[in-house]
């Protein structure tokens, strides 16, 4: 009762001044809006989200156009770092390692996720153990995990070689060869990458709407059509929300590196994060590491506007 | 519900702000201004150190000798932390100090950062303290004292060390009917053993050898290029010492290890595989370090140590003294941290904590002490790195070293995983790189 005649009282005295004193609004209340305090309730928070946020932001910028060795006084260089890494092989060599792994983990890791989300999604026995195991490699940290396949795939010693040698394949290099090692990496990724696609397709599926799969068979779908007509369509926003997250899990890529290979052998495994570690932290040239992870940076922000605005277009289409 | 009038929010609210910002001022300052506070007064000097040691009977005899010399020292109160999760992050943890002005009075660092490290203008040049009366700068062994010294001015204090020399398991030899190495043995008789203990059937492989191209590549390749005349700088510093027959000697003894098949190329970052390996005899010998002998010796291995090989006669080792800094506060307190360090490198300390952690003393007069007598009698073949401290070599503190190493780890590299592709092509391009890298490190 009191809360009715209060919006009653409220609603008209703040629809007028709206429309007729617009122009006699005080410098305060244009800069700090109408409602003032409440920006003292937030600014704890503000406070705390861009010391930790947005200062380093800031200060990683202005790194980026310095030759700093955290050590020394620091020299500005203004685009000297940007200008030596777009002719830096080793950079190139890094994006593109990045993007072939992001080639292969994105695709297989959502691929997967989904078959096996379909395979999981029905009531067969033991159901919650096939469920469970394909879910652990996902929480497994990557260090352990890269621990274990560094055994697994020891070119001398290792499980693999000796699998390979009793179906009369020769010994592989592995871990230990320029051109297998960056594939290897990315096995591994896809084994623990695609446990969450599948968590995230199982927890979809349930939304597919069943009266909709069952009309679809009423009217003669056959397996294939009500998956490509029905559930495909339900589970889009899902896809292209994995297809961004997915991207950015890959393009960050560094702990597998470290504890496998350490970007060798012979710099084939070295990704972008990975070459920013090794620049700003061993070889403390922390403008320039700097510099590499503000491009890294503005890729992921672009790849992120880019998906937002693919999703709003086919939102609006659909 | 009567509405909660912004006034009362209000009240609430600046509070809570305040308390917030104070924290964080709190946070950013409140150790330096602690710092300082002990240097003004006239009261005890309290320092701290970072030791960077990961948990370990080491770091135990090392808080109790920090604990001995807080008693033994009224006038001054060391506290000693980690600093950093273990030593090999200690360089990250000591840089970000130095960039947020607020290092700690002492911290530990491997040999290999202190050129980097001492760049700061912070670090405390002790070139007259440790030349001054009762610190004994000559009884430290030479290689200590040039991996402290950066143009004729001491950086640091030299820390514990290490020393290359071969490590093997004496039963895989009786296996295989070969004679355990002596001393004067060369490279080429390395290799000819290494070949003669591999045996695939078993599963053992006569050589090991860190490939993984890092720091851990190129520290026991120095030794190769030193013994064959090369250097890790030539003698005006502008370019590498290695672009020659002394890098490419070293090349092709590793690539015919890798030939033969008898060399285990550890490609895994730092040592570990190689040396579970060794532990559990699948691998014959290898060039190894003197802490490595505890974990040997827990695994019951029945090892023998020998000299490195030589080459043309020469049979230089290599020699890792890490390195205590100290970064400047008031002047009591960097007095205070140098009365520690030159306490802690005497040689009881250097013995007893040495003897704890499997690391060698910075004092020859150390290994004559009654707890380095007993670690070495119960150590079977620590002598014989010892033995090599007094003309073991030390590689130059630059502080384009690790770019260096990193060059020149790849042309390591690509000698071991492969058996072909051109050796002295992968040399040169290892030299043009390293060059490039001295021409633009300040």
């Amino acid at each position: 009762m009191h809360g009715t005649t209060q919006a009653v009282d409220v609603a008209p005295s703040a629809g007028t001044p709206l429309t007729t004193s617009r122009p006699r609004r005080s410098l305060k209340e244009r800069v700090f809006g109408e409602t003032p305090s409440a920006w003292l309730f937030i600014l704890p928070a503000v406070v705390l989200l861009a010391t930790i946020y947005v200062v380093p932001f800031g200060w990683s910028l202005l790194l980026s156009f310095k030759a700093d060795d955290l050590v020394t006084p620091s020299r500005w260089v203004g685009l000297g770092n940007y200008r030596a890494l777009a002719k830096d092989p080793q950079f190139g060599a890094a994006v593109r390692h990045t993007l072939v792994y992001a080639a292969l983990y994105v695709p297989l890791t959502i691929g997967l996720g989904m078959t096996f989300a379909l395979m999981l999604n029905r009531r067969i026995r033991f159901i919650g153990i096939y469920r469970t195991l394909i879910i652990v490699p996902f929480v497994v940290s990557y260090a352990v995990q890269g621990i274990l396949f560094s055994f697994i795939f020891d070119s001398q010693y290792g499980l693999a070689n000796a699998a390979l040698h009793a179906v009369g394949i020769g010994r592989q290099g592995f871990f230990n060869d320029p051109g297998q090692a960056l594939y290897l990496i990315a096995l591994v990724g896809v084994w623990s990458g695609t446990g969450f696609c599948l968590i995230v397709f199982l927890a979809a599926l349930q939304d597919v709407p069943r009266e909709l799969m069952e009309a679809a068979w009423i009217d003669g779908a056959r397996r294939w059509g009500v998956f490509r007509h029905v559930i495909v369509p339900t589970l889009m926003p899902i896809i292209v929300f994995l297809l961004l997250w997915q991207t950015l899990i890959a393009l960050q890529l560094f702990d597998l590196v470290y504890v496998t290979t350490n970007g060798g052998p012979l710099e084939s495994t070295t990704v972008v994060v990975f070459f920013v570690y090794e620049k700003a932290f061993r070889l403390l040239s922390a403008g320039y590491g700097a510099a590499a992870a503000y491009l890294v940076g503005l890729g992921l922000i672009a790849l992120a506007v880019l998906s937002s605005f693919v999703r709003n277009r086919w939102m609006r289409s659909a | 519900m009567q509405r909660t009038s912004p006034r009362r929010w209000l009240r609430a609210a600046i509070p809570a702000t305040v308390v917030v910002l104070a924290c964080m001022l709190a946070a950013c300052g409140g150790s330096s201004s602690s710092n300082s506070g002990g240097g003004r007064s006239a009261g005890p000097v309290t320092i701290t150190v970072w030791h960077g040691q990961s948990a370990g009977p080491g770091t135990d005899k090392l808080m109790a000798l920090v604990a001995e010399f807080n008693r033994t020292h009224p006038g001054i109160t060391v506290n000693a932390s980690p600093g950093s999760t273990g030593t090999e992050s200690i360089l990250q943890k000591v840089t970000a100090a130095l960039a947020g002005g607020d290092p700690p009075n002492v911290a530990y660092s491997f040999g290999s950062n202190v050129a980097n490290i001492s760049r700061s203008p912070q670090v405390v040049d002790l070139t007259n303290t440790v030349k001054g009366a009762g610190w004994g700068w000559n009884g430290y062994y030479p290689a200590y004292r040039d991996g402290v010294t950066i143009n004729g001015k001491v950086v640091a204090v030299p820390g514990p060390g290490d020393s290359l020399a071969i490590i093997y398991n004496k039963r895989l030899f009786r296996r295989a009917g070969v004679p355990e190495p002596r001393a004067g043995w060369t490279w080429d008789d390395y290799r000819a053993l290494a070949k003669r203990l591999t045996d695939k059937g078993a599963g053992v492989y006569g050589a090991a050898f860190q490939s993984g191209g890092s720091l851990d590549s190129t520290w026991p390749f120095w030794p190769m290029v030193w013994q064959r005349g090369g250097e890790v700088l030539s003698a005006d510093g502008k370019s590498v010492g290695w672009n020659d027959q002394s890098g490419l000697g070293g090349l092709q003894f590793l690539r015919g290890l890798a030939q033969d098949g008898s060399v285990y190329a550890d490609t895994s970052p730092g040592y570990p595989k190689m040396l579970n390996l060794f532990n559990n005899g699948s691998v014959a010998m290898y060039e190894g370090d003197p802490w490595q002998l505890p974990t040997i010796k827990a695994a019951r291995i029945d090892y023998g140590v020998a000299p490195l090989p030589s080459a043309n006669g020469n049979g230089t080792t290599i020699v890792g003294p890490d390195a205590w800094f100290v970064f400047r506060h008031s002047a009591a307190q960097d007095r205070a941290a140098a009365e520690f360090l030159q306490w802690l490198t005497a040689p009881r300390q250097d013995a007893e904590w040495n003897a704890a952690t499997g690391n060698l003393p910075s004092r020859a007069a150390s290994t004559a002490q009654p707890a380095w007598q007993a670690y070495a009698k119960a150590t079977p073949g620590l002598s014989v790195f010892t033995d090599g401290l007094g003309s073991g070599k030390v590689v130059p503190r630059v502080a384009s070293y690790s770019a260096i190493s990193d060059a020149l780890g790849e042309a390591i590299q690509s000698a071991v995983i492969k058996t072909t592709g051109n050796l002295e092509d992968a040399l040169h391009a290892a030299a043009d790189k390293a060059n490039s890298a001295i021409a633009t490190t300040p």
